[in-house]
């Protein structure tokens, strides 16, 4: 099974592991951790480090969830991805709870299929954003 | 003149720069200036990566950066520079750069060195707020403003008020 770990600006990550377990149950495929103000990017990229660490050769799938493209999550997992080819990393930003629960679902029912998985996360996340309102038509 | 701002922020180009500074200052040209991450292939290609879109990002030593910034080639340009730690501050301004009279200090975090705390996200060492002495000698004024919405602060007298011990 692939890792999911989501890291975020303060305990965003955290919560989304709260909401997702209060929906599916306690999991051991995702992790969170929190980029917190006073820490600097060499202490996000150890707490990555630790997190990741191999124990199995079924174990070096992972999709790393961040909030924002190009914030220091991003930039810092994006450097441990680059130096740390013999794992396989997806690092998607822009996480939101439909991306994360769909990735959930499918990594579940589909262990081993990691590159599925992943396009899986793109879509649902875009596909998760969905637009209702109460204008009627033509009104701005 | 080209060099719109000069920061000195551990976390480079991060969230609150691609998105609250860049666009408060206008800028057309990041440049991240230490001379250890110049040299660090993957992290200069990350940070070009992640560049915000219709702005440059180049990643430069010290000396390049002086050189560029004092060149015919960037006078048009509104340029933020992102330095690493105070050091760099102190190197641009030995290596001449044209210009310049204010170094904003913004995020050092702090596990980087033994430092005090002067606000959440930012800490300094002895050391740094020496390095800092030397920028300020040199007739730069130091400002601390961690987002555009904070009201910027003359840092110098933060300092003198706070670690007068640390003051050769």
């Amino acid at each position: 099974m692939s890792k999911l770990l989501l890291i975020t600006h303060g305990k965003l990550s955290f919560g989304f592991v709260d909401t997702l377990e209060m929906i599916v149950g306690s999991r051991e495929d995702v992790f969170a951790i929190s980029l917190e103000m006073d820490e600097s990017p060499e202490i996000l990229y150890r707490k990555i480090d630790q997190v990741l660490q191999l124990e199995d050769e079924d174990n070096n799938k992972v999709i790393i969830l961040v909030d924002l493209f190009g914030a220091t999550p991003f930039n810092v997992a994006s450097k441990f991805a680059y130096e740390h080819t013999q794992m396989d990393i997806s690092i998607l930003s822009g996480v939101n709870l439909p991306m994360l629960f769909e990735l959930f679902l499918h990594n579940t029912a589909n262990p081993k299929d990691y590159k599925t998985l992943v396009q899986i996360g793109i879509n649902k996340g875009k596909e998760g954003i969905v637009l209702i309102d109460n204008m009627k038509d033509g009104e701005e | 003149m080209a060099v719109t701002h000069v920061r000195i922020d551990n976390r480079l180009i991060h969230g609150q720069v691609a998105m609250l500074w860049k666009n408060y200052l206008d800028i057309s040209h990041i440049i991240v200036s230490n001379n250890k991450v110049a040299s660090d292939l993957i992290q200069t290609q990350i940070i070009k990566s992640i560049a915000p879109t219709g702005v440059k990002v180049s990643v430069l030593s010290t000396t390049a950066c002086v050189e560029y910034c004092n060149c015919d080639e960037s006078k048009d340009e509104r340029i933020l520079i992102i330095l690493k730690h105070p050091e760099d501050g102190l190197e641009l301004i030995e290596k001449g750069l044209a210009g310049l009279a204010e170094v904003t200090v913004g995020n050092q975090a702090a596990d980087v060195n033994e430092g005090i705390k002067f606000r959440k996200g930012l800490y300094l060492s002895q050391n740094d707020i020496q390095i800092l002495q030397s920028i300020h000698d040199k007739g730069i004024k130091l400002i601390n403003q961690m987002v555009p919405n904070d009201s910027p602060i003359d840092f110098w007298n933060e300092i003198e008020r706070k670690v007068p011990d640390w003051i050769r």
